[in-house]
């Protein structure tokens, strides 16, 4: 009861704080453009890491083992990929055009319309599918550790999540993300090596499951090698196409700040990752030798910590609530601008000059992703990487190769937006993509979407005329 | 670099043609958005050559320790997490002694 009400308290300061100080659409969507390379690498590194990580990566190391390890070894590549593919194109586009959002970045590239309206829903899409991800992983935290309703822990933390973001937006939450990445990042190390020592050091964790569960240290896998190196693919270069990292790129002061910004990302993200191994080999360890007893996997994180107990068992709390909450406020904040400014401006309306829509939508966002959270049986690490995947699938093409090649055209932009999310819905509806050699769907959305991308891009000039100069609503 | 994309290739190669079949997957499009691109590949050229380079070698070391170890070793666990560690200070650097890239033309 009392970290609930030390949360509210927090909850409260900031989002007074975050009221002040955004007081207009460039506050709240983009943080004033303030930030610096270390606020908006710890930011993004905690937005970009979730309950996925503390509760789901360890999960998967129970079910596939090492395999799922494919989905973090690309992690020392990927801030310096995001930076050097999107990160400078992003940061030039929105000093240039004016850009608070990632829409008003395909707008600026592609013309306004179609390609932004179709960016905004796959933002809004995933968006609220992520926020889900958060809110069902606070639930199994919620009845496993503390032991209370999962609805009711997960309506607790996004309430106090919505309260400042939707008071202060960006503004405030960036300020949040970073000190709760560095929370993430000083707990994660904590419990890892607690995890392994509790099974007599990593040398001893390994032992116990090469004996008892030998299949898991299979560097493919059971699923096998293309699942795994889909994994990789997947969450390597997608990346560079999640909205909640690449906000980060328009809230930074200038274009200098990225040049440090991939070694603060990787070493926070390196951190913070020592969950997935440490946490998914100990506990799996004490797992196979019979020490915990689990019905299933997702339960493997919250039930070693809650053995545990103690000192341990508060710290990790206290990270996944933070790891939840910097994901859930960014990605509040990015449906809500999907809502109240991208889709007006996609249909040639002005949005709204006020912030009262913004924040009415930051709530609403809220209410949606609770319902659908307690509405699905998808479990946490699978609804992530349908997340995770939806974002790819439909905006890698028109970010990752749309930005860097000049001879892309709105045509061709169109067109990949369009098919490349519909591809990826189609095999996950289907469950194709375990029939296509097991190449993940979000991947295959994306990879048809470059090839639509191109091929109607080929042969046409881009029409300068489509493309605008500041883009919709600039303060 | 060719030298480490070819040994990883290589390594990927002898693992089986399902693993082939993906690789060719993966690279249909990567080769159509390069033939797209060839007018002016500077801008993607280099962090794609640093993305192909570390896929590869990820790739090799697992495939390398499966080559001559068991394939449930612990060895392979050991040499992939090795590979993440030394590579998470050196990618970053790499990126900020290139800095500024000359990506971030206005277009």
């Amino acid at each position: 009861m009392i970290a609930w009400a030390v949360l509210a308290v927090l909850a409260i300061l900031l989002a007074v704080w975050g009221a002040r100080e955004a007081r207009d659409a460039t506050g709240f969507f983009a943080a004033s453009r303030r930030a610096g390379s270390i606020l908006a690498g710890l930011g993004g590194t905690a937005a970009g890491l979730s309950a996925f990580v503390f509760i789901g990566g360890p999960s998967l190391f129970a079910t596939m083992g090492a395999a799922s390890l494919w989905i973090i070894l690309s992690a020392p590549l990927t801030g310096a990929l995001q930076c050097w593919a999107v990160g400078e194109p992003l940061v030039d586009l929105a000093r240039t055009h004016g850009c608070l959002t990632i829409p008003d970045i395909v707008a600026a590239k592609f013309g306004d319309g179609l390609p932004r309206g179709m960016a905004a829903a796959a933002v809004a899409a995933g968006g609220i599918a992520m926020l889900a991800v958060q809110a069902k992983g606070v639930g199994v935290l919620g009845e496993v550790l503390i032991h209370v309703p999962g609805w009711q822990a997960a309506t607790a933390l996004f309430a106090a999540t919505t309260l400042y973001t939707a008071a202060g937006g960006m503004r405030a939450g960036l300020v949040a993300e970073a000190a709760q990445g560095l929370v993430m990042a000083v707990a994660a190390v904590a419990i890892s090596v607690a995890a392994l020592w509790r099974v007599g050091g990593p040398a001893a964790a390994v032992r116990t499951i090469s004996h008892l569960r030998p299949e898991l240290l299979d560097a493919w896998g059971a699923p096998g090698t293309v699942s795994a190196l889909s994994l990789f693919l997947l969450f390597g270069l997608g990346t560079c196409a999640q909205p909640h990292y690449l906000q980060k790129f328009l809230l930074l002061k200038d274009s200098r700040s990225l040049r440090w910004m991939p070694l603060v990302m990787t070493a926070a993200l390196g951190a913070v990752l020592t969950v997935w191994v440490g946490l998914g080999v100990g506990a799996t360890a004490l797992w196979a030798d019979g020490t915990l007893h689990l019905t299933s996997p997702d339960q493997l994180a919250p039930a070693f910590l809650s053995a545990a107990g103690g000192a341990l068992l508060g710290l990790a709390v206290v990270a996944i609530a933070a790891a939840v909450m910097s994901t859930a406020a960014t990605l509040m904040n990015l449906v809500a601008a999907a809502l109240v400014r991208d889709f007006p401006l996609a249909v040639g309306r002005s949005p709204a000059p006020s912030l009262g829509p913004a924040r009415v939508a930051t709530v609403t966002v809220c209410a949606a992703a609770l319902l659908l959270a307690f509405h699905t049986e998808t479990t946490v690490g699978l609804l992530g990487i349908l997340g995770w995947g939806t974002f790819t699938a439909a905006l890698l093409p028109v970010i990752l190769l749309g930005l860097n090649w000049p001879g892309a055209t709105r045509r061709g932009a169109i067109a990949a937006l369009a098919i490349g999310p519909l591809t990826q819905l189609a095999l996950e509806l289907q469950h194709a993509g375990q029939r296509m050699l097991g190449w993940e769907p979000g991947l295959t959305g994306a990879a048809v979407g470059t090839l639509a991308l191109v091929a109607l891009s080929l042969g046409r000039k881009p029409d300068d005329s489509e493309v605008g100069g500041e883009v919709g609503w600039v303060d | 670099m060719a030298v480490v994309l070819a040994a990883g290739w290589l390594a990927t190669a002898a693992s089986g043609a399902a693993l082939v079949a993906a690789i060719l997957a993966a690279a249909t499009p990567a080769i159509v958005a390069a033939l797209a691109l060839r007018r002016r590949p500077q801008p993607l050229r280099r962090p794609l050559a640093l993305f192909l380079g570390v896929t590869a070698l990820t790739i090799a070391a697992a495939e390398g320790t499966l080559f001559l170890l068991p394939s449930a070793s612990p060895m392979t666990l050991v040499v992939q997490l090795s590979l993440a560690v030394f590579l998470t200070p050196l990618v970053p650097l790499v990126y900020a002694l290139t800095f500024p890239t000359g990506n971030g033309v206005s277009r």
